[in-house]
This record gives structure tokens, C-alpha cells and sequence, in this order.
């Protein structure tokens, strides 16, 4: 099998040495899986609100434009008033973003998703309306201009276990929160009583509530929840991509595409979603092009949703 | 313990439950009998909070939870067994009882709940889904009792299970009243089932209270006619 | 918005990068178009560098895809033995470069060319970086950098610690010696304080648009007249000799004559300039077998 594909990849090629290939093609396979974990990272909030109350967050790009702005204001900080804690501000910065997404899903269950339950059209419209909002205030507040938070010198460069072998190190770090948040969201669900509270609302919200969980909050700390991941995950954006009033715009599609694909709200559907579009983007991008990766994948995509509605791992739950 | 005062539940424009006044005892236990469409699930469904009562009062120990949601009321001391049992599916033996947790003192299960139903027990891990017809009910009764209902309300708990079983349930429940100091309120269309539990026996037909017997003077007869279609 | 101008008959002093192939009485083009920012930073390149590969990558639209063209064009045909190895075009908005950046590590090009726009261009030098490609990394192995897009107002999104030895082609740094452009970013300072307490940025899209209205002032006391016609009519020949970035003048076919410049982008965020055309370059925004 090694030998074949060693064959195919020397006649693609055949003007490199067999050194050269494999460093890229090690790199090539981090870059893969880098994406993937992207793409998980920014699924994994929407599919929690989507799984628990079949609300479509539209304005989940902006909650991570927020996460990525609270870095930003982090970073500030820091760099101004103590900068002997520069080095180490990243994580915390990570907890600020996670608690403004928090407190401001929370308020915005409150004051707009609550009223909607019912209505999931009417849901889609407002959190778009709210994506809006955010967008302009972001605009109003922090100007059009792209940004930057300054990353501390151990998130940036590469690792070069070999000569020529460039593992970046933000790309590792992105593995490591998507992997950790992931297994945290996980064993939340599983092992605790806010996890249990939240699957026995989801099986069955009347008889959740005659059995002494309070839906309603249940409801507004999921919501919440989501958001405050999105945040996290604008947090750890920033130290790959630019933040702009419309940053998080630009995330929404592919977030949206991972999250159907995967069969709408189960975390190990997300996750299969997010790996196998990661991969198929960039084997393809590698092959052929950025644009037409997109595009083939895109057609896969719709393909296979064709196929199969209701998504990769389809949610065994009724209601 | 409870008392429902002038109940009016409607859907819609069709009223189900009309202007209905009863109430319960301490330690008593009260069935509500009727035919199949006269708003027995739709009077317990009222009295736990899945459904909105259009007007009256709902009083659990001198407390009135008609306005309250489903869980408030939980924690004013009801416990709800529905009908048809609704056990979490997806969830395992243990996870379902421990959905009832939420408003209880201990949030442990006690050893008295694998004590009375030692079928759950060695169920634990199993998901709900796949236990029997009694069995789910075992474990719908675990999981309402285990939050220490004041009150405890069934829903047809007999609907569907082997007759073999039915006594089984009944004799459960008699135990249970005894040891959990309960108060019942219980729908039912078996009458055999409901002689071996109840105090006393309401009948309702359209929503509204047609006949009343104490157990120790009931005229099967009567009600046996009220019940046949 | 072309239209809508000839329709109205109103005038537009145009600022920002372009693809040329288009000229209108009703629009002033500040900015460089295409062949102005493109063919002498190229001849530069290969002479300076002997660069003699290149690998072209620009965001997806019309801009980067004509410049690319010409771009591809002029180094197949008028550069010495010279080839493209490499093009790609990445969807605006993009922030996932790593797939790409293997392809050119994989070629291996002499110069990396890029017009690249808007959020992407922070992921682009980040990803860059993060993947060792460096301007000190590239000096080493002689290989350049050298960029159309991104200006001081980009570099302060991007952080130029990311940016450091990469080169660019623009008709106007922050960084020009000369009293002309001093006086400007000074007097932009003081106007700007409360905004940037003293630190504002000044790129080539920025300074292009400065250069609209003392166009239109100057056009408008030769033509003696606010009527559109005429100040269209009048625009051919007007002179700004005060220009930040230094003299310029109104081509016949509403472009501006002005010269080309390519500036090393320092950790700081501003650029050294290295080098200028010698003579203002003619604007041709019809090229002759650049199509």
C-alpha cells in the first residue's frame, strides 16, 4: 500500500527528492488536521444550542468576534499594566472571552431567544437581526480597522523537530484547546448533573420539567453555554486569523456546513464532520486549488445531504 | 394535602376539564376513574403543570402551585408518574432516577430505592429504553418518589402491563404508601387494580365529576357501567 | 458605481488598487493601476534578485485575478528566462493558509507574489510565520517576497513582527524622505490625535485619497467652473507638485503619472524604501498584449 501510493505521489512529483515530499507531506497532514480542528472549534458551540433547543444561532459568528475582541482588550491590558504577565496572559484572556459570550448568551436568551421557543423561523430572523447589532457595535466601539491581539512569543514560530520541518505552533495550540474543550463539553454532558439535566431536557422537555429540572434555565445556561464556547473559540481564531466587526461573518458558513453535515447537534457527529470536511478541503486544496476544494467540497456536501437529511450520526431522539 | 378547586382546562377552544373541585386526604389515595377521552390525562397533566389550567386553584400542603411551572411544583412536593411511563430512552437505569434528584434534600440515591425495586438495581446501566413494560414503570415510580414527593400522582399506571405484573404494582404501591408516608392521587380504568389500592373512587365524564364512593361502600356494578363504552 | 456616475454625470477621484481596463470622463484614478504598480516591481525583482521563479497567490476577484494575469504575462514573456510555478487564488475572507503555504515550500519559488486583501491578510503572515517562513528565513535562500497589497493601514492589523523583510510595490510609503510628506503626516498626526495619539498610519490608499480633492481644487481654478464637463475636460495635465508622495500629474486617460517604489517592511511597521523608478511611469490602463 506504502509502496503504491509512494509510486502515485513520485510520478505527481517526481522532480522532488523522497525527503523533501515527506517533510511536506507531514506538514501537509498537520495542516489537515489543523483544520479540523478549527472547524470543530467553531461548530462545537452552535451544535450545543442546536441539539438542545433546535435554535439556529446566527449570530454565533459574532459571539466569536466578541471572544476575539475580549482577547484583544486582554492583551492590551496586559501589555500596559503588567507587563511581567504579558507571557501568560493568553489563558486568561480565554476565560474573559468565554465570560462575556456567557454573560451576554445569557442575557440574550432573556430578552429575545425565550419568547421564540415556538417559533424557529422567527429564531433564525432575530439572531441574524442580533448579528447585526453586534456587527455594528463591534464597528461603533472598535473601529473598522482589522486588529490584532499580540500573541506571546511561545504561540508564535514553529517547532522544527527536522530540518525543514515546520510544525506551527498556533496550529498545535488550536489542536490542543479544540481537543480539550471538546473532552470538557463531552464529560460535562455525560458525567455531570447539569449534563444529565440538559440530555433529559432534550429527550423530553415536559417530562424533564415534571420530574424537577427546571427546563427554562437548563434552556438559558445551554444557550449560554454555546455561546460562551464561540467565544472561546474567537479567543483561540486570534491567534491565526484578523478580528473585524465582520470577522465572525466569514466563519458562519463553514460553522453552519459542519454542524448540518454532522447530523445537527450530536457533539460525535460534529466532530466526524468536522474531520472529514477538514480533510477533503485540504487533500483537495493540495491536489488542485483553494477555490475548487471549496467547491467540490461544498457539492459533496449538498450531495450527501441529499442522501441523507438528517446528517451524518442522526440524533435518536424524539422531539 | 391537596386540594383542586373550580379546575378549568381547556385546548384551545375545546374545554376539557370543567369547573372540577376535589380533594385529598393526608396518607389517602384517591381514584379518578372514566372511560378513555374524559380527561383524566389531561386533569393529571393539569395538576403537574404540563398543561396550563384556564382558572381554579391547585393546593398542595397550603401551598397553590396553579400558576408554577412543572418543577416548582415538583418542589412543592408533587411527584408525577405519567402515563405511558416516558422514561428518558437514551438515558441508563441509574441516570433516570437520578433525574429526579433535582429537587431532592439528598441528591444520592438512597439505598431504599434498590431496596424496593431490586429489578432496577440490577438494571442500573442498561439505557431505559430497554426495559420491559414493568420494569419502566418500576422505574417511572422510582424516579418520582425518589425527589420525596408529598404527593404522588400516576397516570394510568396499569395501561399496557401483563395482568400478571398489575398485582405485582399494587402491592408495590401499598408498601410504599406506608413507607413513604404518601398521599395518591391515581387514574385508572381497571377496577380490580384500583379496589386493592384506592380509599375512595371518583368517577369523571366530560371533565366533570359524575359519581363518588368511598371503597368500603363501592357499587361495582355502578361504576363498572360508568367505565364500559 | 461606474454607472451610476456617467449616468449622473458626476465626478469620482478613485483611490484605491485596481485592476485598469477601464477609463472613464467621469472618474479620477488616484491610485496606481495595474501595469504602474506591477511591471516595474517585477523587472525589479528580476534584476535585483536574479529571482527567475514565482509563485503568484491573490484573493479571489477580479483585482488580484487581472493583476496575476499581468502579471504571469509579463514574466513569461519579458522577464529573461523566467517562469510562473505556481498560482492560486484564495475566497475572500479565507483564514486557512497552511495547505498553501506547503504547495510553496514544496515549489519552491524565487518569489512569492501576492495580492491578498482584507481579513486574510492576517492569517496570511501569521500562517507565514507560524510555518517559518520568515523575510530572514527567505534572504537566506535568496528568495523574495514581495507583496501589491498590503500597506502600513494592513501591516498595523498584522502586527510587523509578522511582516519583518517582506517586500512591497506601492507608489507611496509613510516612510518617503522629503518635506512634502512630512509636513503631510505630521499635519495627519495633528488632525487625527485624538484618534491615534500621534500614531496614526499612512498607506498608499490613504495618501491617494488625499490627493482627490487638491486635484479637483486645482482642476476646478483651471477650469474656472464647477460644471462636471468642464472639470472632466480640464482634469488632462493638472499638476500637484506638493504631493506626499512627490510630483504628480493627470494623464490624458485620467490616470496619474507617478513613480513606483518598493519598500522592505520593518518589524515596526513602517518600510525602508529601497528603491524607486527612476521616471514617473506612464499610466496604461488599456495595456497592449497584457490582455
Amino acid at each position: 500500500m506504502t509502496k503504491i501510493s509512494a509510486a502515485i505521489l513520485l510520478a505527481m512529483f517526481g522532480a522532488y527528492t523522497w525527503d523533501e515530499l515527506q517533510v511536506v507531506l507531514i506538514m501537509q497532514g498537520f495542516a489537515g488536521i489543523s483544520l479540523f480542528s478549527i472547524f470543530l472549534l467553531m461548530a462545537l458551540g452552535m451544535a450545543i444550542i442546536f441539539g438542545q433547543m433546535k435554535v439556529i444561532n446566527m449570530a454565533h459568528g459574532e459571539f466569536m468576534t466578541l471572544g476575539a475582541y475580549a482577547t484583544v482588550v486582554c492583551s492590551y491590558l496586559s501589555e500596559t499594566y503588567a507587563p511581567g504577565l504579558f507571557h501568560w496572559y493568553f489563558p486568561v484572556a480565554m476565560i474573559v472571552a468565554f465570560g462575556a459570550a456567557f454573560v451576554l448568551g445569557f442575557l440574550v436568551e432573556i430578552s429575545i431567544i425565550r419568547f421564540l421557543y415556538k417559533r424557529p423561523l422567527d429564531t433564525l430572523l432575530a439572531t441574524w437581526g442580533l448579528s447585526m447589532i453586534m456587527q455594528e457595535t463591534f464597528r461603533q466601539v472598535a473601529g473598522a480597522r482589522e486588529t490584532s491581539a499580540t500573541m506571546p512569543d511561545w504561540l508564535m514560530g514553529s517547532w522544527q523537530p527536522a530540518e525543514g520541518l515546520d510544525i506551527p505552533i498556533n496550529g498545535m495550540f488550536l489542536l490542543g484547546v479544540s481537543v480539550l474543550l471538546t473532552a470538557a463539553i463531552t464529560i460535562n454532558m455525560y458525567y455531570s448533573r447539569a449534563g444529565l439535566r440538559v440530555r433529559a431536557t432534550v429527550m423530553n422537555r415536559d417530562m424533564a420539567g415534571a420530574v424537577g429540572i427546571n427546563t427554562r434555565l437548563t434552556d438559558r445556561l445551554t444557550f449560554a453555554l454555546g455561546c460562551g464556547v464561540a467565544g472561546v473559540a474567537g479567543c483561540a481564531f486570534t491567534t491565526v486569523g484578523s478580528i473585524s466587526p465582520t470577522a465572525g461573518s466569514q466563519y458562519i458558513v463553514d460553522t453552519f456546513m459542519v454542524v448540518v453535515f454532522g447530523g445537527a447537534g450530536s457533539i460525535v457527529g460534529t466532530i466526524i464532520a468536522a474531520f472529514t470536511i477538514a480533510q477533503a478541503q485540504s487533500i483537495l486544496e493540495f491536489l488542485l486549488s483553494g477555490v475548487l476544494a471549496k467547491v467540490f467540497v461544498l457539492l459533496a456536501v449538498v450531495g450527501v445531504l441529499m442522501i441523507r437529511p438528517q446528517g451524518l450520526i442522526a440524533s435518536k431522539i424524539r422531539k | 394535602m391537596l386540594e383542586v378547586k373550580n379546575l378549568c382546562v381547556s385546548y384551545g377552544e375545546s374545554i376539557i376539564i370543567r369547573d372540577l373541585s376535589f380533594s385529598v386526604a393526608k396518607n389517602e389515595t384517591l381514584a379518578i376513574m372514566g372511560r378513555n377521552g374524559m380527561g383524566k390525562t389531561t386533569l393529571m397533566k393539569s395538576m403537574i403543570g404540563m398543561i396550563r389550567a384556564r382558572s381554579g386553584s391547585i393546593t398542595v400542603d397550603g401551598k397553590d402551585v396553579a400558576k408554577l411551572d412543572s418543577f416548582q411544583r415538583v418542589k412543592a412536593g408533587l411527584g408525577f408518574v405519567p402515563q405511558g411511563r416516558q422514561i428518558f430512552s437514551a438515558l441508563t437505569v441509574e441516570e433516570n432516577i437520578r433525574t429526579g434528584l433535582e429537587t431532592a434534600k439528598v441528591r444520592k440515591i438512597e439505598d431504599w430505592v434498590y431496596k424496593t425495586f431490586p429489578v432496577l438495581d440490577e438494571m442500573k446501566n442498561r439505557k431505559g429504553g430497554n426495559l420491559s413494560g414493568g420494569q419502566q414503570q418500576q422505574l417511572a415510580i422510582a424516579r418520582a418518589l425518589v425527589s420525596g414527593p408529598k404527593v404522588l400522582l400516576l397516570d394510568e399506571p396499569t395501561e399496557g402491563i401483563q395482568p400478571s405484573i398489575i398485582k405485582d404494582i399494587a402491592r408495590t404501591l401499598n408498601e410504599l404508601k406506608r413507607l413513604r408516608d404518601l398521599t395518591v392521587v391515581v387514574s385508572e380504568q381497571v377496577l380490580s387494580f384500583t379496589l386493592e389500592i384506592a380509599d375512595r373512587l371518583i368517577v369523571i365524564e366530560s371533565g366533570a365529576i359524575v359519581h363518588e364512593d368511598p371503597r368500603s361502600s363501592v357499587d361495582e356494578a355502578v361504576i363498572s357501567r360508568y367505565l364500559s363504552v | 458605481m461606474l454607472p451610476i456616475f456617467e449616468k449622473e454625470n458626476g465626478m469620482l477621484y478613485y483611490p484605491t488598487f485596481y485592476e485598469g481596463l477601464e477609463a472613464s470622463k467621469n472618474v479620477i484614478y488616484t491610485g496606481q493601476e495595474a501595469t504602474q504598480q506591477i511591471l516595474w516591481g517585477l523587472d525589479w525583482v528580476a534584476k535585483e534578485k536574479g529571482a527567475k521563479t514565482y509563485f503568484l497567490v491573490g484573493s479571489d476577484y477580479i483585482w488580484p485575478r487581472t493583476s496575476m494575469k499581468i502579471a504571469r504575462i509579463h514574466i513569461e514573456k519579458h522577464l529573461k528566462d523566467s517562469k510562473v510555478v505556481g498560482e492560486e487564488f484564495k475566497p475572500l475572507g479565507d483564514t486557512d493558509f497552511k495547505t498553501l503555504i506547503n504547495k510553496i515550500k514544496l515549489a519552491k519559488p524565487d518569489v512569492i507574489y501576492t495580492a491578498i486583501v482584507g481579513g486574510s491578510n492576517v492569517s496570511w503572515y501569521k500562517q507565514l510565520k507560524a510555518a517559518g517562513i520568515t523575510g530572514e528565513s527567505l534572504a537566506k535562500k535568496n528568495q523574495t517576497m514581495l507583496t501589491i497589497s498590503t500597506t502600513e493601514d494592513e501591516i498595523r492589523g498584522i502586527g510587523g513582527e509578522n511582516c519583518e523583510g517582506f517586500y512591497a510595490c506601492m507608489k507611496y510609503f509613510q516612510s518617503l524622505p522629503g518635506d512634502n510628506n512630512t509636513k503631510f503626516v505630521a499635519a495627519f498626526n495633528e488632525m487625527y490625535k485624538d484618534k491615534y495619539k500621534g500614531n496614526a498610519v499612512v498607506g498608499d490608499v490613504t495618501q491617494a485619497a488625499y490627493l482627490g480633492p487638491w486635484l479637483w481644487k486645482a482642476t476646478v481654478e483651471k477650469a474656472g467652473s464647477f460644471d462636471i464637463d468642464k472639470i472632466a475636460e480640464a482634469s488632462e495635465g493638472i499638476e500637484y507638485k506638493e504631493a506626499p508622495e512627490g510630483y504628480v500629474k493627470i494623464h490624458k486617460n485620467h490616470h496619474l503619472w507617478s513613480k513606483a517604489r518598493i519598500g522592505k517592511m520593518r518589524a515596526d511597521g513602517q518600510f525602508d524604501v529601497v528603491a524607486e523608478s527612476p521616471e514617473l511611469i506612464e499610466p496604461n490602463p488599456f495595456p497592449e498584449g497584457y490582455k
